[in-house]
């Protein structure tokens, strides 16, 4: 086949073709991948952090567009990290994927100061560089760019730079604090203040001021001046008629110290102190470049952020150190890239305090183990026999092993439980039926009884659920040291899959009603069948769960009504949630024998193994019985086994109610303390309610008996006494206490 | 027109029938010399004839290349590549969990 045609139009084809070509590679492609880059990335969606890098060092971007995605990449996402672990959270970055490392920004970030446009990003853009040449102990060149870009600013003689220019001034004052020069920091601050004309500006000189102070051993003049700096910055922000939402930065860090600093000032010692350690893989790897934080007690549980005051980079042998460290109660969080944790495990309870008493440095080595292998049952089997062969790889060292279970909801929640403790074996034999008599908590999407999740209420007797399982273990003293659930992120670390389905039962008419959310039916299609039938233990487990569902919700179960069958299913089944309902039945009617019987059984189905929780729970009803020697050694006992100290405000009410002094009921507190756990209602601070009380005895010649008469009201339940107690009295501390002693969880 | 030379006429075009005026370019050209301008138009103009076989073989070879090399570095990461899906701590790249779950149930 021939094609005639003119020679012009051949040329002009030929032309077009030529021009488009060079038109599309070097403006249109670049310009659109700039384009849909930009795009996907404000979305939320992942991209190829080479695409980015592409982009910057290409020649057919403008340089105005590559600032834009240095600012945006570089700058304003400080996070150098994938992911941040504690013993609090565990928090993925949203950019993970796209992070860029310090070391990855400084060669943008040097082109973007020499020839950037001057801005907010340009100070931070220095800040940046600054703390890169501080992590590398480079102090000249630190010192060398700030005086060159004071130099440059002042070169522009505009008054809107006039913000920068005291931004770059505080970073000098920094470093020289950093480098312990404090009467060249003290000189800059104070040019700063000469001419400081707004109080955000003053609160931030005063921060430098107090850190001085702070760093320097001199506690009690900067809790002093923190508590001046946040009077004056108060009463400035309401004068300045300024609304803001939240607290400003500098607002939130002076709260901070403050905190910290009177935290600091209750220990006797107030040196300061070191904490210094080394992060190792267990088979020898230190691990480089890890992100260390140290967090203090109050925002332990908040997710890292930049201005972090105690932060740093393990070096490459894997060391880091932490200078100056106020007394006080302390958590670690790392900052970590996915290979630095795929596959393995950094293994930390959520109550793994590092406690600072400034008596000496403290040494917190943190080993990184693999992840444990999971055998069987695993990759969505399906179990029809009448047993589950739990079984997973032998770990060396490890003591024994906690099995717990999980089960996915259709909304696409996880609800998951501890099932097995102290399991010697690397191996367990488990029948079926201790599986169906083991449940979740009820998830609820809403406040009613239709919301509750059927899914987690029929737990591991529906057919359809597909559940999951995880192990941990635990070394000889007790210390969890690894477990199967991790990061497996790289095929080689996937491992088997920890899902398993259920199939030995057949569901039943009543199950289906409860899938139908016909919860009334389905209760009394169970009861029908349980009457007709008192071995059909599904239907008695299905009551009381159902029970359970109502009460959480619409309070609508009488005690009467529910208990029997409670009492039912823990007598026939080794049933621990019937044994514990009973235990809490019985404990708020005082009914001592029968919480003693079924405290028993509940220590026994477990092998006698008590977390603190039940510990506590136990010491609190010997407490109320008034059994003081007894309670005061469960507590000691439950104490020992919670780094919180969750019922410590107990403790110290037998302590008190049983001696004349304040004296034994001061050192507990001390030693002590109440930590919050998780983001909760801020805990008493027991050691200052009872060095109040210690104060406000003296002006009350019978304040042991009123304390006695006030507790012994709380022991037994004479709420309506107690309430008119706590309105009349006089005594106010002790008031304090009383309350925060009925709050104790 | 007289008669006579009618028939002279005549008796010319007679004798001269056998021959064929053939330079009527060359004459043209001398008297009026073709311009660069009417050169190039008149290329331009020109007709001709292309084989597609040849032509779409030749635009082909040009651009498979292309298209082979953009397909190999172009790979756009999918959502679930990046995404990663948590169950109590086991933590998976979605993408690579659903495949084995596939996988599994076949």
């Amino acid at each position: 086949m021939k094609i005639r045609m003119k020679v012009k139009h051949l040329l002009f084809t030929i032309i077009g073709i030529l021009i488009t070509i060079p038109l599309i590679t070097w403006v249109i492609k670049p310009q659109v991948h700039y384009y849909w880059t930009n795009k996907q990335l404000e979305q939320g969606k992942a991209i190829d952090k080479s695409d980015l890098f592409n982009l910057l060092d290409s020649r057919y971007i403008m340089d105005s567009q590559k600032w834009e995605m240095i600012q945006s990449y570089m700058i304003e996402n400080v996070v150098e990290y994938d992911l941040f672990i504690s013993p609090s959270f565990s928090h993925v970055n949203h950019m993970a994927g796209l992070v860029f490392t310090l070391e990855e920004k400084v060669p943008y970030i040097k082109w973007y100061i020499k020839d950037g446009p001057i801005n907010d990003y340009y100070t931070s853009a220095i800040k940046l560089l600054v703390h890169y040449y501080e992590t590398n102990h480079q102090y000249d060149k630190a010192e060398q760019l700030l005086d060159d870009a004071l130099q440059h600013l002042a070169k522009q003689k505009y008054l809107e730079y006039d913000w920068l220019n005291e931004e770059l001034h505080l970073e000098q004052a920094q470093l020289a604090i950093n480098q312990k020069k404090y009467s060249e920091a003290i000189a800059i601050l104070q040019n700063l203040t000469d001419d400081v004309d707004d109080y955000y500006l003053q609160a931030k000189i005063d921060q430098k001021r107090i850190e001085m102070l702070q760093q320097q051993g001199k506690l009690k003049e900067a809790y002093k001046d923190a508590k001046e700096a946040l009077t004056d910055y108060e009463a400035d922000q309401i004068s300045a008629n300024e609304v803001i939402d939240g607290l400003t930065d500098v607002h939130e860090e002076l709260l901070a110290i403050q905190t910290n600093i009177k935290n600091a000032l209750k220990h006797e010692n107030h040196k300061l102190s070191k904490i210094k350690g080394r992060i190792l893989r267990s088979d020898g790897k230190p691990l480089a470049n890890v992100g260390v934080y140290l967090k203090s007690e109050h925002n332990a549980h908040k997710s890292v952020s930049s201005s972090e005051p105690f932060q740093i980079k393990t070096d490459a042998k894997g060391y880091f150190e932490f200078n100056n460290v106020l007394p006080g109660s302390y958590q670690i969080a790392l900052g970590l890239m996915f290979d630095q944790i795929d596959g393995w495990t950094w293994s930390v309870e959520m109550d793994d305090w590092i406690d600072v008493s400034g008596h000496a440095d403290i040494h917190y080595p943190i080993t990184f183990h693999p992840l444990l292998n999971i055998e069987s049952p695993v990759n969505e089997e399906e179990i029809t026999d009448n047993h589950i062969d739990f079984s997973w790889e032998k770990v060396e060292g490890a003591a024994y092993y906690n099995l717990s279970l999980g089960i996915e909801t259709r909304s696409g929640a996880t609800i998951s439980n501890v099932f097995k403790t102290h399991i010697k074996n690397h191996k367990v034999k488990v029948p079926v039926d201790d599986l169906y008599i083991h449940g979740f908590g009820i998830s609820f999407s809403g406040d009613d009884l239709e919301t509750a999740d059927t899914e987690s209420l029929l737990a591991f007797t529906h057919t359809d659920n597909r559940f999951f399982w995880y192990v941990e273990a635990y070394d000889k003293d007790g210390n969890l040291f690894t477990q199967s659930n991790g990061y497996r992120l790289d095929k080689e670390n996937l491992g088997n899959l920890p899902f398993f389905y259920l199939k030995e039962r057949q569901m039943t008419k009543a199950d289906q009603l409860l899938l139908d959310k016909k919860f009334h039916e389905a209760l009394t299609a169970y009861k029908t069948n349980y009457e007709k039938n008192h071995d059909d233990l599904h239907s008695l487990l299905m009551i009381t769960r159902i029970f359970d569902a109502m009460s959480t919700v619409q309070n609508e179960t009488e005690d009467e009504e529910v208990i029997p069958y409670f009492i039912a299913l823990a007598e026939k089944t080794d049933s621990r949630r019937a044994q514990y309902r009973l235990i809490e039945y019985y404990y708020d009617k005082q009914n001592w024998n029968e919480l003693h019987k079924w405290f028993e059984r509940y220590a026994a189905s477990n092998d006698h193994h008590l977390d603190a929780y039940d510990q506590s729970l136990y010491a609190s009803g010997l407490m109320k019985q008034g059994k003081m020697e007894e309670a005061n050694k469960q507590f000691k006992k439950a104490i020992a086994k919670d780094n919180s100290h969750r019922s410590v405000g107990h403790w110290l009410a037998v302590i008190l109610y049983k001696e004349d002094s304040f004296q034994r009921a001061l050192k507990i507190a001390k030693t002590y303390p109440e930590r919050s756990y998780g983001e909760g209602d801020p805990v008493p601070d027991w050691y200052s309610l009872i060095k109040k009380m210690e104060r406000e005895h003296t002006s009350y010649p019978n304040y042991h008996q009123e304390l006695k008469k006030a507790l012994d009201l709380f022991f037994q339940n004479k709420d309506g006494e107690l309430t008119r107690w706590l309105k009349t009295t006089d005594y106010k501390t002790l008031k304090t206490f009383i309350e925060a002693v009925i709050d104790v969880d | 027109m007289t008669k006579k030379t009618t028939s002279l006429k005549n008796q010319l075009n007679h004798e001269l029938k056998h021959l064929t005026f053939t330079k009527h370019a060359d004459v043209i050209r001398q008297i009026r010399p073709v311009t660069w301008k009417q050169k190039i138009t008149a290329l331009l103009n020109k007709e001709i004839e292309l084989s597609l076989l040849p032509l779409a073989t030749i635009i082909m070879l040009l651009f498979i290349p292309v298209g082979i090399y953009t397909t190999i570095t172009d790979k756009p990461a999918t959502d679930s590549d990046q995404e990663l899906v948590n169950i109590k701590g086991y933590v998976y790249w979605k993408g690579q969990l659903e495949t084995v779950v596939m996988r599994n149930e076949d």
